[in-house]
């Protein structure tokens, strides 16, 4: 819906603000690098799909995954500062629906 | 993914802050501990004004697994080479990450400024071979890697082994530990570096964490009880980084006054 908006990234290039399924799709694929491709053909990510404990991540993989995202979308998305201001009860329900809309709230 | 090769082993590191401020080196607890025990949390209010390193200590996190070679002095070895490009640090430990930096401040005392210990006690220090043996392994029980989504099966469900099933399974970390954690009372005696001890108000350890507290010089440590278990980073993580962060001030304006005292 937003994919006509232009904007400036850290790195300096333009490029159209992703859709919510663009991001859905994006972060599908940086769980399957970090939790290996094998693991991946069994889940189905969604929307709901709870990161602990559907998709087994463990707390050093979120490390990996706020990785990815900064080298993907920049300093815009500040997952470290997003997590880090959870309370542990939170971080464990945390779903892909949640970290979605959070980088699509960054990128808008 | 940042990584230094340190005793032929990958090491996965990270850095926070501006590396020009004071050096920071954070060490997380065994088994379920690994760099995200501070990623998330303590290291980046430490970050605001240090230059903070974090690592996985071998077998954890996302550094190589050895099966063998996870006696203290090879933890100690470990901190020793990924600190040796930085300049004098405080370091902090959870845990037992707290006995790899006593140890390192007793190899080294030229390369520590102070010392920062949560909940750290020497496993096995008190009492007879079964109750340290369950000392180690009931630290397994802080829900540190898996932040607490612990099933009620033991993780019979998972697909995927937990960090801390994969390094019971299939390393010699828990006989290691066993062999060889010993800190020499003379030299904890003698530390010459202030030390902050955070304990856990409701830690199973409590009483092994005092005892360790007991072996080190009065005029250098300040102890501190906060309210939270063993993992005092999950549940106080708010009053440690408030005690951690006012100490390190101190330490830093203290020595700071020290230098113009020199120099005048």
């Amino acid at each position: 819906m937003s994919g006509d908006t232009l904007q400036e990234t850290t790195t300096g290039v333009t490029t159209a603000v992703p859709t919510e399924a663009e991001i859905l799709a994006t972060v599908t694929v940086m769980i399957g690098d970090i939790i290996g491709e094998e693991y991946l053909d069994d889940l189905d990510v969604t929307m709901d799909s709870v990161i602990t404990s559907d998709l087994e991540l463990e707390s050093i993989e979120f490390v990996a995954l706020a990785e990815k995202l900064r080298d993907r979308y920049g300093e815009t998305v500040d997952f470290v500062d997003w997590i880090a201001g959870m309370e542990l009860e939170e971080i464990i329900v945390l779903s892909v629906g949640q970290v979605v809309a959070f980088i699509e709230s960054c990128l808008r | 993914m940042p990584e230094v090769t340190v005793n032929g082993l990958r090491f996965h590191t990270q850095t926070l802050g501006d590396p020009s401020d004071p050096p920071v080196v954070m060490i997380h607890g065994m088994l379920t501990g690994n760099a995200a025990s501070w990623y998330f949390g303590l290291a980046p209010v430490v970050a605001r004004r240090h230059g903070v390193f974090l690592y996985d200590q071998r077998g954890h996190g996302r550094s190589q697994r050895p099966p063998t070679g996870y006696t203290l002095t090879d933890l100690a070895s470990d901190l020793d080479g990924l600190t040796q490009s930085l300049r004098p640090a405080s370091v902090l430990g959870h845990s037992y990450g707290g006995v790899v930096a006593l140890r390192h401040a007793l190899d080294h005392p030229d390369r520590v400024t102070s010392l920062v210990l949560v909940d750290t006690f020497v496993p096995g220090s008190t009492g007879d071979a079964d109750r340290q043996h369950h000392q180690v392994t009931s630290a397994a029980e802080v829900p540190d890697s898996s932040w607490g989504a612990v099933d009620p099966d033991g993780g019979a469900r998972r697909r995927r082994p937990t960090a801390e099933q994969a390094l019971l399974a299939s390393t010699t970390l828990l006989s290691d530990l066993r062999q060889d954690s010993v800190l020499d009372p003379a030299g904890l005696a003698a530390l010459q570096v202030p030390v902050l001890c955070a304990v856990g108000s409701d830690s199973p350890f409590r009483g092994d964490v005092e005892a360790l507290v007991d072996l080190l010089p009065v005029q250098q440590r300040r102890v501190h009880v906060l309210t939270g278990g063993h993992a005092l980073h999950l549940d106080a993580p708010d009053d440690l980084a408030d005690l951690v962060t006012g100490f390190l001030d101190e330490v830093e304006t203290s020595a700071e006054r020290r230098r113009v005292a020199l120099d005048g």
